[in-house]
């Protein structure tokens, strides 16, 4: 009887035990209460506790998160054979991809998270790669890479904070994907900018200017008037027309991947 | 370049994240603790050995983000003691609802745990690997695990138990915890 440990009455309860073990148990909690109360504790402190925090096990992974994780170059690790992320952030993405009515929720989610990022990426300057004149911060590299057109999203704390919108999308001359973007600065201000897709998945700023104030310039891409340097990097760049909406949410849903 | 590891950290974030708001009880400061995680993760990718669970080596690197940002909020003095707060709005908080407060309180729990006691109700408890798994993933003895274990679920039922009995100080810090969470 006494055998009985505490150890035993919470495998008991994570069903960790044999038949037999089991069949003693229970012979002692009829006998015990206060046990049965003890097991009723380890119940509730057991595999209950998942539900309890399972809230992100049901929602799309935030952006941002991606983007650390993908903007990361690992030290070396053996490599293991090359892997498909593509494969991965497709299922990831699948229920935003599902309904268009998701990508608000999405966007939200990012601003909600930067009002309370105390830790963001000033902490973490490994986030951003060696090459960062040229790369897309880790985060403007999310929003190049996942975000919807017309979508904006938040990124950067503080004064360097801004607001970004993808605004077109369209194929290089080189067969890179490039996409356009608008950037309105917490600072005051807004800037215009184009990045590409480049295979390792980076994104490159291939220019970044201060839009065209006023109205009336002529610079007019998707109902926001671009800088002219912006403009002008877009048509050198550009090979055919931009891409339809459908196109791009394509692109985005399958990391990016030419059609064949 | 896409590389393995990054990928299978991919795969890992919604585990991560659902540890991570175990710890930190905060959805905002859980994803924080993730992506801080990740970094540090990658950076030091060289330190994992494959071959090896990278679950739990990634939640003992949220383990050791979530400390030092613990450290350096009581640095930075953003931790509202629990004096200045009962002093504030009263005695009881009773607009926090039932599960909220027992959410708190259990996060609050587990934060305090040796973190050997953590990783073992993160593993069991909420990714729901059986005890010879994880015994297995940190290389103890099963023993070891189980009373570990226990004494680990021992304080999260006292911490569960809140409401009826009298306060506990980590309860009553939990509540802190929680209405902090709400108000700043």
């Amino acid at each position: 009887m006494s055998d009985i440990t505490e150890e035993m009455l919470m495998a008991y309860a994570d069903g960790e035990l044999s038949q037999n073990e089991r069949r003693r148990v229970e012979a002692y909690l009829v006998a015990n209460p206060a046990a049965a109360k003890r097991v009723a504790d380890f119940v509730r402190s057991g595999r209950a506790l998942a539900r309890m925090f399972d809230a992100p096990m049901h929602e799309p992974v935030p952006a941002r998160l991606l983007a650390a994780v993908l903007s990361t170059p690992p030290t070396a690790v053996r490599p293991v054979g090359a892997v498909s992320i593509a494969s991965r952030l497709r299922a990831l993405f699948q229920p935003m991809l599902a309904g268009s009515s998701s990508w608000p929720a999405w966007a939200g989610v990012s601003c909600g998270l930067l009002v309370a990022g105390a830790v963001g990426w000033g902490l973490s300057p490994a986030a951003v790669p060696p090459s960062a004149a040229v790369n897309a911060s880790a985060e403007l590299r999310g929003v190049l890479e996942h975000g919807a057109m017309g979508a904006t999203q938040s990124i950067g704390t503080g004064s360097s904070a801004s607001a970004v919108t993808p605004v077109l999308t369209f194929l290089s001359q080189s067969g890179s994907y490039c996409r356009q973007y608008d950037r309105s600065l917490a600072a005051g201000g807004r800037v215009s900018g184009v990045g590409c897709r480049q295979t390792s998945g980076e994104w490159y700023i291939e220019i970044e200017a201060a839009a065209a104030s006023g109205s009336g310039s002529g610079y007019k891409v998707a109902g926001r008037a671009a800088a002219p340097a912006v403009e002008a990097t877009v048509n050198r760049l550009i090979r055919g027309v931009v891409l339809g909406p459908q196109e791009e949410t394509q692109l985005i849903g399958t990391g990016w991947q030419r059609g064949r | 370049m896409s590389s393995e590891i990054q990928g299978r950290i991919v795969d890992m974030l919604p585990r991560l994240r659902r540890f991570a708001y175990a710890l930190t009880g905060d959805r905002d400061r859980a994803d924080d603790l993730v992506q801080e995680a990740c970094v540090r993760a990658l950076t030091n990718a060289a330190q994992w050995q494959p071959g090896t669970r990278l679950d739990s080596w990634m939640y003992r690197i949220a383990q050791n983000c979530w400390f030092d940002q613990m450290r350096a909020k009581k640095v930075r003095g953003e931790v509202v003691d629990i004096d200045t707060f009962t002093h504030l709005v009263g005695s009881d908080g009773r607009e926090i609802v039932e599960h909220r407060q027992s959410l708190a309180a259990v996060s609050a729990k587990l934060s305090e745990l040796p973190r050997d006691q953590q990783l073992l109700v993160g593993l069991i408890c909420i990714d729901g690997l059986s005890y010879k798994e994880a015994a297995e993933a940190l290389e103890l003895p099963i023993g070891t695990v189980m009373s570990r274990l226990a004494r680990a679920r021992a304080a999260l039922s006292l911490a569960m138990n809140d409401g009826n009995d009298a306060p506990e100080p980590a309860v009553r810090a939990a509540r802190t915890v929680s209405i902090r969470g709400k108000t700043v």
